[in-house]
């Protein structure tokens, strides 16, 4: 905030100096050299580029067992910095513990494929993602402040499990998977969905609430992003049709786990935004085993769609979360443009039909956008 | 017993990591080391760093039969020279002296047998390339053959063709 708008204002009669005199002391203590931090930031990164790129570089001439134990060194370097200094640090600036820890785990996920290198191993990938997060989870969760390490936790979460469902799959193919093997990847790849009531239920005790809500809503967005993909293969009609049965027990599973993690966020988190969150995820969940009935069938598959947004919009309208909101009819516009398209699809290929199209896209966004500027709700506080 | 907690969770993942290497270390001074022609090769760059990629020429087996999976194999001959390398069924690779097992779940999944790869540095493995293209030698993969049947690759070497292609004595 400039000095000279707090004049201007002094000036207009909007604050009396004693006001201005207030603000401009309060700024200057509390002012953040971002541009400073800027610098600084991007010096360090280069710093460890060229690092890297030199150890990459001569990685042969550096003896193995020498590079791992630096790099272990680094790792409890950053471990015991944490261990000794976390509360002195978090007082200063929270942000310096968040990158502290970020980097101990980025660190630590390297080391895996440094001792591949070292040994000439491999393995697939989620078998190190799922050994970092089990020797690592506790450490983030007990310390984790913000969105850095709350997404890097469920980053790793999310691809380890897709991993493994793939390569499991990948190995099953040959052997025809069936029924045990379905259940089990449905299971598995639903799981993450269970973060949200965890999240919910530590946020409002913890100290680190922001970490808690991130963590969150990164698991609503999953629930909501597989719900939307399930539809959409619906519309496309792309459900594999041989092993009928098998996918709808899987999809019905999937269905169950997201209600079931929608109906414990919402006893756990009873304020109306938990409420809210919940009712999503469980939405969401619904959706999964609906979807695969509705396969291949253009118009329900795509209301399924949109009934899902529209859920999610009046779900953000009652919580007052505004962005969400607009988000929500945005989507819901781009289903419907989308839509015109699928079902008149011969609307390009003439002059009269380009000119209908360009109508309607027009016409839909206007809407839109009308509607998330009318009665998109104020954020609540 | 939260400051108990806390402890626990900083010393976790140190001490998994390093128990980790300690058993790779321990896993990769497993067995003896034997050596096996390559054919093909590539080497490449891919953000885990540089590596050669082959293709085992196993002696006496056929590397054009794709007919069947090439699971598991049986070596005869002494270290590091292999003198024969047949096709082995569960109850053969029970009786074998030096079974080969490919792991159905690495990078290279079934193929585990037939190609492989090895992390080498920039220069290094410009050199190898080099090397590789040279037609007057023959390129080895020296590698190790654990008791369990696991096989981890160590180095590339060359040798001159000649009467004896085969590797005389270990270098």
């Amino acid at each position: 905030m400039g000095a000279r708008k707090i004049e201007a204002w002094h000036k207009a009669g909007i604050i009396d100096a004693a006001t201005r005199d207030a603000i401009i002391a309060y700024e200057a203590d509390n002012a953040r050299p971002v541009a400073l931090w800027a610098v600084f930031g991007i010096g360090a990164l280069a710093i460890a580029l060229g690092l890297i790129s030199v150890v990459a570089a001569n990685w042969e001439e550096i003896p193995g067992l020498f590079r791992l134990a630096v790099h272990l060194a680094l790792i409890a370097t950053g471990l015991g910095a944490l261990a000794l200094r976390e509360q002195k640090l978090a007082a200063r600036s929270p942000f310096v513990v968040e990158a502290l820890l970020f980097i101990t785990g980025a660190l630590g996920l390297t080391f895996f494929g440094h001792l591949g290198q070292v040994y000439q191993t491999d393995s697939p990938l989620w078998q190190p993602l799922g050994l970092w997060l089990v020797l690592f989870a506790p450490l983030l969760f007990m310390m984790g402040r913000g969105w850095p390490v709350a997404t890097a936790l469920m980053g790793v979460l999310l691809w380890a499990v897709w991993d493994y469902a793939d390569s499991a799959e990948r190995i099953s193919g040959a052997l025809r998977g069936g029924m045990e093997m379905a259940l089990w990847l449905a299971l598995v790849t639903s799981l993450p969905v269970l973060a949200a009531p965890l999240a919910g239920s530590l946020r409002g005790k913890s100290a680190r609430s922001e970490f808690w809500r991130q963590l969150e809503q990164i698991a609503l967005a999953y629930a909501v992003a597989g719900a939307s993909f399930a539809a959409a293969m619906a519309s496309a009609g792309v459900f594999s049709s041989s092993d009928a049965a098998t996918t709808t027990a899987a999809m019905a599973l999937r269905g169950a786990v997201g209600v079931a993690a929608g109906l414990a966020l919402t006893a756990l988190r009873p304020g109306l935004s938990g409420r809210m969150a919940g009712t999503i995820i469980a939405g969401a969940g619904l959706v999964l085993p609906l979807a695969y009935a509705l396969n291949d069938l253009d118009i329900p598959a795509a209301a399924l769609f949109m009934v899902l947004w529209a859920g999610i919009a009046a779900a953000a309208l009652k919580a007052g979360w505004r962005g969400v909101f607009q988000l929500a009819v945005g989507v819901i516009a781009a289903r419907l443009i989308i839509l015109s398209f699928e079902l008149a699809s011969d609307l390009l290929l003439s002059g009269f039909g380009l000119i209908a199209a360009g109508l309607l896209v027009l016409g839909v966004g206007w809407g839109a956008l009308k509607v998330s500027r009318r009665f998109a709700p104020e954020n609540a506080a | 017993m939260r400051r108990a907690a806390r402890l626990a969770a900083l010393v976790l993942p140190l001490a998994g990591l390093a128990g980790l290497w300690g058993w790779s270390h321990h896993l990769s001074r497993q067995g003896d080391e034997w050596e096996v022609p390559i054919m093909g090769y590539d080497p490449r760059d891919i953000l885990r760093g540089h590596y050669v990629e082959f293709t085992y020429d196993w002696p006496g087996l056929d590397a054009a039969d794709f007919s069947a999976p090439l699971s598991a194999l049986c070596l005869s001959g002494t270290a590091p020279v292999i003198e024969r390398a047949a096709r082995a069924s569960a109850a053969e690779l029970a009786t074998c002296a030096h079974p080969v097992r490919g792991p159905s779940e690495g990078i290279y999944g079934s193929d585990a047998l037939r190609r492989g790869r090895l992390y080498a540095g920039q220069s290094r493995a410009r050199e190898l390339d080099k090397a590789l293209r040279d037609q007057s030698q023959r390129a080895f993969v020296r590698f190790r053959l654990r008791p369990d049947g696991t096989i981890m690759p160590l180095d590339i070497v060359l040798r001159p063709f000649g009467p004896e292609q085969r590797p005389l004595e270990y270098r």
